[in-house]
């Protein structure tokens, strides 16, 4: 280039996004006026009916196993997570007990207005749909109407309240005899204690191994209270959470030392920081945004229409979800992380061309125009390897990964229509605006960066293009450094480990840390897993061989020491126990008779006794027609690839110890995670081979060759292979935030090559001259595509401001893919091509090439 | 002596109009007509409590029940049994007889409510496996009965004065077509700190048909948990000149989730049965558990 003739030859132009252009300048009021008034329509949706689902198991595709066991374990038991709070104080003393009452009190009339979304009604049409459906024919159980409504007003000023269930040292459960010789399923602590009852009562429960671990600590120091709640929202959770922190403030003080855990609690706690980063770094990005298109640009055209491009592509898409019932998921935070990448890429290669163009003296509709017609194609091209990269998800099978991958898709192919309407309509107002750049011939700093990238591995931009022993030299330095970077990229990948544990995502002054902690180290864990046992039928729990077997597999699983955290699996609980209990207190009362019954009626006379002493308390551990039953075993808190042993363990000891005639699954919350991640890998590894194959496909489609398109892989592949050996010789781990690092990096390095290889192959099909068709394609291209990165780069850098470990390092890793996918393609594109494709005729090329 | 009635002679025959929604028992029973007379149009809802109170009941009763519990899962535990009872003028006095599943035949259960309330009552569990009778508990009034969604405290009796009535409807029709029965909708709130604790309800709302003067229906508002309990009496027919309900069915639910269902169904009901006597309810006579 050099001169300021107009060159139609220089750039590959597409006629029929040239009509395309023309056509939005002619009814660009049309095009506005449609864009804003969706846009509108998609914010009033999304604003008022965005459905938010933050659990792990929304991960969980809706017919795999493992959710299917976890929804059934629901339907029949409830939710498994609860509210832990861990009190630290004398326990067996009379203030102590006396505050714990008021507290235990408190907690159970626990009184929090639920938001609309947090309506219990699902769970309640659930129960009566599986009702009428068990009553079958039989309309017994449908008859229930004429009562007239239920009001909230009708309870006569008692609170309602969200919990089900307290459970602490107080109401703990104890089975024994009263003075009357009758069986009698009682509170530990009723009536409450004097004194004198004090020392004996410490004795015998902090020697009771059912109870230590899980109501009281071994010494006596701390006591746990949980707290079970409906099925709650993740906004509702939060307000629980909330209130369940205020309560145990105001009742904490000296000798009584309060604290909040558990999984809603955890959860919570990381809806609740994970919300605040994204809405402080989201408006970080743009502000950062905005001062790069200023600098770029330096003209409101340039600043406002790219980023109404990129917001209301989400916005878009945020309302099309919420209109067609489809929930938003952690995985979601990818979908600004791409709308950046696509929207502001495509803006910034349009304008820039506009720019040039205008520069090169043509007026602003023609270059505008002109502008459309020479990056319509790639900016189409890139759309496409994107959504390719998305929609690959499909092939997941976690329901969340592919609901990603669909949206995803969906609000990139919006950016794209947005990029090609509403961007050349609202850019058709300018008239005087040269956007920064006034002669094209003004050579910046910029330019000679971009000769310093073709000078790497050969002549520079404004070198003749002869190639001389020392470009061949230079050639040559370059793919060692290239090959070298690659050795080092993949031994720092065979360095990554897999650990995903959301705790160590918090700052280190969260109040809900030291609360797991405390628990994980007094008493018996914050975690649990559940394992749900199906007899052969009605009456089949009752058999004694089963109840064997499960009080064998509770032993079995008590004995499992993880390599690094030692001990970590605490009390269990289930039916065994209440067998054993009745049969003991209905027996002489020893320690020896705490065992199951010889026979099968032995069993079914003892929960016949009990069925009528304690209902409540068998209906939380098997159903109406004992056919069904489960285990929760409490564990400490650990990263989720931690539990792996353990699940395996668990799977050996239902295979040794759980009668044929039986099955008994792994389940809840703790489970669905350890299961999820692992899958995630699997899907996520999957998904991106798909996305790579057809990638490589489409890069060789466009740009019409099989050589080209396989050598377009190298800088598409390079920066992954790079940023996963930066995440191995660092530390950070591959979890559920950062796998997604490898579909963002595909993404963002295909987009630069495409970019640059398409003008390559345009320029080098009309002039067969190799060397010019690399400079105008770095010269043109590489302007936009550092103007692109240096966006991306300084946008997710704003990331480290956060104060979740998981979104710094997901900011600082997708700025560093921008950078790398851009020097990459800056630097190696080059030598590569220099390496592997024909020389052009007229370019003079020393003998030992 | 405050005069109770109790569960005994509720599964039989009264229940649906002894225990619910606690009724009064002040007034003495008599065999025959009502005691009290009361109006359709009456407006006191303490005269219309007496007065179910103090209507006729069936007495030396036999009848088989089939118990049906669903969970909030929709699995159904059922079981029948045969049943005795008999009013002694002391107490009542019931014995069950488990007949299936296999897993409970056999199991028996006596009951024995004085009506002196100043004694406690008395339920002994007869458990093949243990070879005995064992006595259980009856202490905690708002407890299940048997693990079903009825409490003691259902079909149990308490002081007049331990409640404040009053109508909330003076008529409302409950049921559809020919079984259609107009009521008094009356409410039902615990005074007393031993009634609160008995019940475990907040209040309850009872339907008594006003030409039956029976309970058809109840709602009740369970403190604990914050549940609501529905009761229905069905299947109303005359049994020895007396109305009694062949079907009860009771629903616990929470925040609109049904959480479990009770469904009684009696089936061959027989009164003043000569051979129901004394001698057939005794603890130590080990043929009751035949």
């Amino acid at each position: 280039m050099g001169d300021n003739k107009i060159n139609e030859h220089a750039e590959p132009v597409h006629e029929g996004f040239r009509r395309w252009a023309v056509f939005m300048i002619r009814f660009r009021y049309v095009v506005i006026c449609i864009t804003v008034a969706l846009v509108c329509i998609a914010a009033y949706f999304a604003a008022t009916q965005t459905r938010l689902d933050t659990s792990v198991e929304a991960f969980a595709h809706a017919e795999s196993e493992t959710q299917y066991v976890l929804n059934e374990y629901r339907k029949t038991f409830g939710d498994d997570a609860i509210f832990l709070v861990l009190i630290k104080g004398d326990v067996f003393s009379i203030p102590y007990l006396k505050k714990l009452q008021d507290l235990h009190h408190a907690l159970e009339t626990l009184d929090v207005e639920l938001s609309v979304d947090g309506s219990p009604d699902d769970g309640a049409e659930k129960n009566q749909a599986a009702a009428k459906t068990a009553s079958g024919k039989n309309s017994d159980f449908d008859d229930f109407e004429g009562f007239g409504d239920d009001d909230a007003s009708d309870w006569d000023g008692e609170k309602t309240t969200v919990v089900e269930e307290v459970t602490s040292i107080l109401n703990v459960r104890e089975t024994r005899r009263d003075s009357g010789g009758s069986l009698v399923v009682g509170e530990l602590l009723d009536p409450f204690p004097s004194q004198a009852d004090l020392s004996r009562l410490k004795a015998k429960i902090t020697s009771d191994q059912r109870l230590v671990g899980q109501v009281v600590d071994t010494e006596g120091r701390y006591s746990a209270i949980s707290v079970r709640t409906r099925k709650l929202t993740d906004s509702n959770a939060q307000r629980v959470f909330n209130a369940v922190q205020e309560i145990g403030a105001q009742y904490s003080g000296f000798g009584f030392h309060v604290q909040v855990g558990g999984l809603p609690a955890l959860n919570a706690e990381l809806n609740r920081l994970l919300t605040s980063d994204l809405h402080s770094i989201f408006i970080w990005s743009v502000v950062v945004m905005f001062f790069v298109l200023l600098y770029l640009f330096r003209h409101p055209l340039g600043i406002f229409p790219p980023l109404f491009v990129v917001i209301a592509s989400g916005l878009m898409t945020v309302g099309t979800l919420a209109f067609i019932g489809m929930r938003l998921t952690m995985l979601s935070n990818i979908l600004p992380a791409f709308l950046f990448c696509v929207g502001i890429g495509h803006s910034v290669h349009l304008i820039s061309v506009y720019r040039d163009s205008m520069a090169e003296g043509r007026l602003p509709h023609d270059a505008l125009a002109h502008a459309l017609a020479t990056t319509g194609v790639p900016i189409f091209f890139t759309s496409l390897t994107t959504m390719v990269g998305l929609l690959s998800f499909h092939f997941a099978s976690l329901e969340a990964i592919q609901e990603m991958g669909y949206s995803g898709a969906f609000a990139v192919f919006l950016a794209f229509i947005l990029s090609i309407t509403f961007l050349p309509a609202t850019l058709s107002f300018n008239q005087k605006g040269r956007f920064g750049r006034v002669k094209i011939n003004q050579r910046d700093f910029l330019d000679r960066f971009l000769d310093f990238c073709l000078w790497s591995s050969g002549p520079d931009g404004r070198e003749k293009p002869v190639f001389t022993d020392a470009h061949h030299a230079r050639r040559r330095r370059n793919l060692a450094v290239m090959i070298i970077l690659v050795v080092a990229g993949v031994g720092g990948s065979l360095q990554l480990t897999v650990w995903h544990n959301p705790m160590s995502w918090m700052p280190k002054d969260v109040k809900i840390k030291q609360a797991f902690d405390s628990i994980d180290t007094h008493l018996g864990g914050t975690a649990n897993i559940q394992i749900l046992i199906d007899s052969s039928g009605p009456n089949g729990i009752k058999d004694k061989d089963l109840l064997n077997g499960m009080a064998s597999l509770q032993e079995h699983i008590k004995a499992y020491r993880d390599p690094i955290a030692g001990d970590i699996v605490g009390n269990g609980i289930s039916i065994v126990d209440i067998v054993k209990e009745t049969n003991r207190v209905m027996t002489d009362d020893r320690a020896a008779d705490y065992v199951i019954p010889k026979t099968d009626r032995g069993v079914s006379d003892m929960l016949f006794l009990f069925e009528n002493a304690g209902r409540e308390q068998l209906e939380r551990l098997v159903t109406a027609d004992y056919s069904r039953t489960h285990m929760t075993i409490r564990m400490k808190w650990l990263e989720a690839t931690a539990y792996f042993g353990l699940t395996k363990h668990i799977s050996e000891g239902v295979e040794a110890h759980i009668p044929a005639h039986a099955k008994a699954r792994p389940t809840g919350s703790v489970y669905t995670l350890v299961t999820t991640i692992g899958q995630m890998i699997h899907d996520l590894l999957a998904s991106f081979g798909v996305a790579f194959v057809v990638i490589t496909l489409i890069m060789m489609f466009l740009l019409r060759s099989i050589k080209l398109g396989l050598i377009a892989m190298v800088p598409n592949l390079m920066p992954i292979i790079m940023i996963m050996g930066i995440m191995g010789l660092s530390g950070i781990p591959i979890d559920m935030n950062t796998l997604l690092i490898a579909s963002i990096a595909i993404g963002l390095a295909v987009d630069d090559t495409i970019h640059l290889l398409h003008h390559f192959r345009v320029n080098h099909q009309s002039s067969q001259d190799r060397e010019a068709a690399l400079r105008t394609a770095v010269s043109h291209s590489g302007r936009a595509m550092v103007s692109t990165t240096l966006i991306l780069m300084l946008g997710f850098f704003t990331y480290l401001a956060a104060d979740m470990t998981n979104v710094t390092r997901f900011g600082f890793l997708v700025g560093s893919t921008a950078l790398l996918a851009l020097l990459i393609d800056l630097f190696f594109a080059p030598a590569l091509i220099r390496t592997f494709y024909p020389l052009s005729n007229d370019t003079k090329e020393s003998p030992n090439v | 002596m405050c005069k109770k009635h109790s569960l005994l002679s509720a599964f039989v025959c009264l229940l649906a109009a002894e225990g619910f929604a606690q009724v009064p028992s002040d007034g003495a029973v008599q065999v025959g007509q009502a005691a009290v007379a009361v109006s359709a149009d009456s407006t006191d809802a303490s005269a219309i409590m007496t007065a179910v109170e103090s209507r006729d009941k069936a007495n030396r009763v036999k009848s088989k029940l089939l118990l049906k519990i669903v969970d909030k899962g929709g699995r159904t535990r059922a079981r029948t049994m045969r049943s005795w009872a008999m009013e002694t003028g002391e107490s009542e006095r019931q014995l069950m007889v488990f007949d299936s599943p296999a897993d409970v035949q056999g199991t028996s259960l006596l009951s024995i409510d004085h009506d002196d309330s100043k004694k406690d009552d008395d339920q002994w569990l007869y458990l093949p496996s243990l070879k005995k009778s064992t006595r259980i508990s009856s202490g905690d009034k708002s407890g299940s009965f048997m693990g079903t969604d009825l409490t003691y405290s259902d079909m149990t009796r308490s002081a007049t004065s331990d409640y404040e009535y009053k109508i909330v409807k003076q008529t409302v029709s409950v049921g559809k077509g020919a079984a259609a029965e107009e009521c008094w909708l009356i409410e039902a709130r615990p005074i007393t700190q031993k009634a609160k604790d008995e019940t475990g309800y907040v209040k309850s709302r009872v339907w008594v048909s006003k030409s039956k003067l029976l309970p058809v229906q109840v709602k009740a508002w369970v403190r604990e948990g914050r549940k609501l309990k529905y009761i229905k009496f069905d299947d109303l027919r005359m049994v020895g000149g007396h109305w009694m309900a062949h079907k009860i069915s009771a629903r616990t639910t929470r925040a609109r989730e049904v959480l479990s269902t009770t469904i009684i169904q009696f089936a061959d009901v027989s009164a003043d049965n000569a051979d129901v006597n004394d001698g057939f309810f005794d603890q130590n006579a080990q043929w009751w558990t035949r």
